[in-house]
């Protein structure tokens, strides 16, 4: 099955409409690796959580404005470093590094995130985590809830062309979230 | 330079030697730099993160935050309408978080009031031209922050994460959950902290023993020039009713008067007479006076005229002969 997922401009649509559960379903996906990311370069996880908040903010306040072919992966990558030069920025106004080895290494750390053709690795490699985290999803349920978080068809309408009862449907889309929600760090550690 | 040297680097290890070496060698040339670069990038991307991230627990912050700013957009206005009705202006000054950066500083401008509340759920209201700044790695540990101006604290009860607050002033108050007001504006010659309920412990700079204890209902005035502190029971309503959009004076210095009406009108106000200096104010000024009825009451009630020039928005007290 083609899993071309979060590229998908029903998947838009679906933010755009302001539909939650795409939203929920996009935050589970890249909570955890955007964070890696953030605290990478400002090595403090605490404020890369609160990086990580704020971007996932300013797309929910964004996606009605959202273009339909916009590359959600890019998108979202791309918040998460400005948000971290940002702070890099007001670390330095801050005086928060203190001491010199520390003060170079931030600088050093600031510099590394500016080098965008070095930073392309890390955003392929996301996307491509999360695309095969999506793929990871146990196949019975994977095909429904692509259809219903990335396609935007309702479960009836799914439970029509499967032609299996909504309810089930509805049970595969749980355990879809479920999966993402719980086993999703284990499933990183053995699969990725 | 040592491969197995940069990686090191790149995971924060190694000594301080080892760390002043990459750096120099980093610094040497464009061509280390962006080897330097490369490699980080592509250790970051193998995406073998030591950080447990709760993302469910994420996930309900996130939706508390969006659904908060709703409410309390609907809560101001139906605030709003109170307020109106009661004549109470004073409440339409909270306002949400800062949709900025809550991991960096909390401010209030002048003539402004506002609410947060901290990661931890703690409740925090700062005064006119105060802020408040989250200490890395709150949470871990210890919850500190650093307060520069007036706040009210709420804090959230946790007995394994002491809830410092710093004032830059020598000296810091540790709680572990309870409510309490701190005065600590830069140009205040004293810190005040005053408690409400619970329990509170002031520490001197470099001190591991607390200098005092307090208990609900009392004060202590810090003066950090002689290192001194005193301790007096107060009525807490008077010293946190500004949060409710009240200015209470009890017997207090003109000059304490004049700092605290500048900071919540957004003027400058000075004493042109010495002898005002002695003179000392009670009384309550309510959030939605203007400016010139709080002079008013001022003038009717004290030996005290004034001129207001609107251009350079400063007011000058005289006294009256």
């Amino acid at each position: 099955m083609q899993t071309n997922g979060i590229h998908n401009s029903f998947f838009i649509h679906q933010l755009k409409k302001g539909e939650t559960a795409a939203f929920e379903a996009l935050f589970h996906l890249y909570f955890e690796k955007l964070h890696h990311f953030a605290a990478s370069y400002i090595e403090n996880s605490e404020d890369a959580r609160e990086i990580v908040q704020n971007t996932f903010y300013k797309l929910w306040k964004k996606r009605s404005r959202l273009a339909s072919d916009t590359n959600l992966n890019s998108y979202l990558f791309s918040i998460v470093k400005n948000e971290c030069l940002d702070y890099f920025r007001h670390q330095k106004i801050k005086r928060r590094y203190r001491e010199e080895v520390e003060r170079e290494r931030a600088a050093i750390l600031e510099h590394s995130l500016r080098d965008d053709p070095s930073l392309l690795c890390i955003e392929q490699e996301l996307s491509r985590k999360v695309n095969r985290l999506i793929d990871q999803l146990p196949p019975s349920c994977r095909q429904i809830f692509i259809k219903s978080r990335f396609e935007g068809l309702k479960y009836a309408e799914i439970a029509h062309e499967l032609n299996i009862s909504p309810k089930t449907v509805e049970n595969q889309i749980s355990k879809a979230l479920r999966f993402l929600r719980n086993e999703l760090g284990e499933y990183l550690t053995s699969l990725l | 330079m040592d491969e197995k040297e940069l990686l090191q680097f790149i995971a924060g290890e190694g000594d301080r030697d080892s760390r002043l070496k990459v750096i120099s060698w980093i610094r040497d040339s464009r061509e280390n730099r962006l080897y330097f670069n490369r490699l980080k990038a592509e250790q970051v991307a193998r995406f073998q993160s030591q950080d447990k991230i709760d993302v469910p627990v994420e996930w309900r912050r996130f939706v508390t935050r969006t659904k908060s700013r709703k409410r309390r957009y609907y809560g101001i206005s139906a605030a709003a309408m109170i307020a109106l009705l009661l004549g109470i202006t004073g409440l339409l000054v909270t306002s949400g978080p800062e949709a900025g950066k809550p991991y960096t500083a909390y401010n209030a401008g002048q003539t402004e009031q506002k609410n947060f509340v901290l990661p931890d759920g703690s409740k925090v209201t700062l005064n006119s031209e105060s802020s408040l700044e989250i200490v890395p790695g709150f949470n871990d540990g210890t919850r500190t922050v650093r307060l520069n101006g007036e706040a009210f604290f709420d804090v959230t009860h946790d007995k394994d994460r002491p809830f410092i607050v710093e004032t830059g002033k020598g000296i810091s108050i540790k709680v572990l959950g309870t409510s309490f007001n701190i005065k600590a504006y830069k140009e205040n010659t004293t810190v005040k902290t005053t408690l409400v309920t619970g329990k509170v412990e002031l520490y001197e700079k470099n001190s591991t023993a607390p200098s005092a204890v307090l208990s609900p209902e009392q004060q202590a005035v810090f003066d950090p020039e002689n290192r001194k502190i005193s301790v007096e029971q107060v009525s807490t309503s008077s010293v946190t009713s500004w949060k409710e959009g009240v200015l209470t004076f009890d017997n207090s210095p003109l000059r304490n008067v004049a700092e605290d009406i500048g900071r919540w009108y957004g003027v400058s106000v000075r004493i042109a007479s010495p002898e005002l200096e002695d003179y000392s104010f009670s009384g309550k000024f309510l959030r939605e006076y203007s400016i010139e009825q709080v002079m008013n009451i001022l003038k009717t009630s004290s030996p005290i005229h004034y001129t207001y020039d609107k251009e350079k928005n400063i007011i000058s007290l005289e006294q009256r002969r």
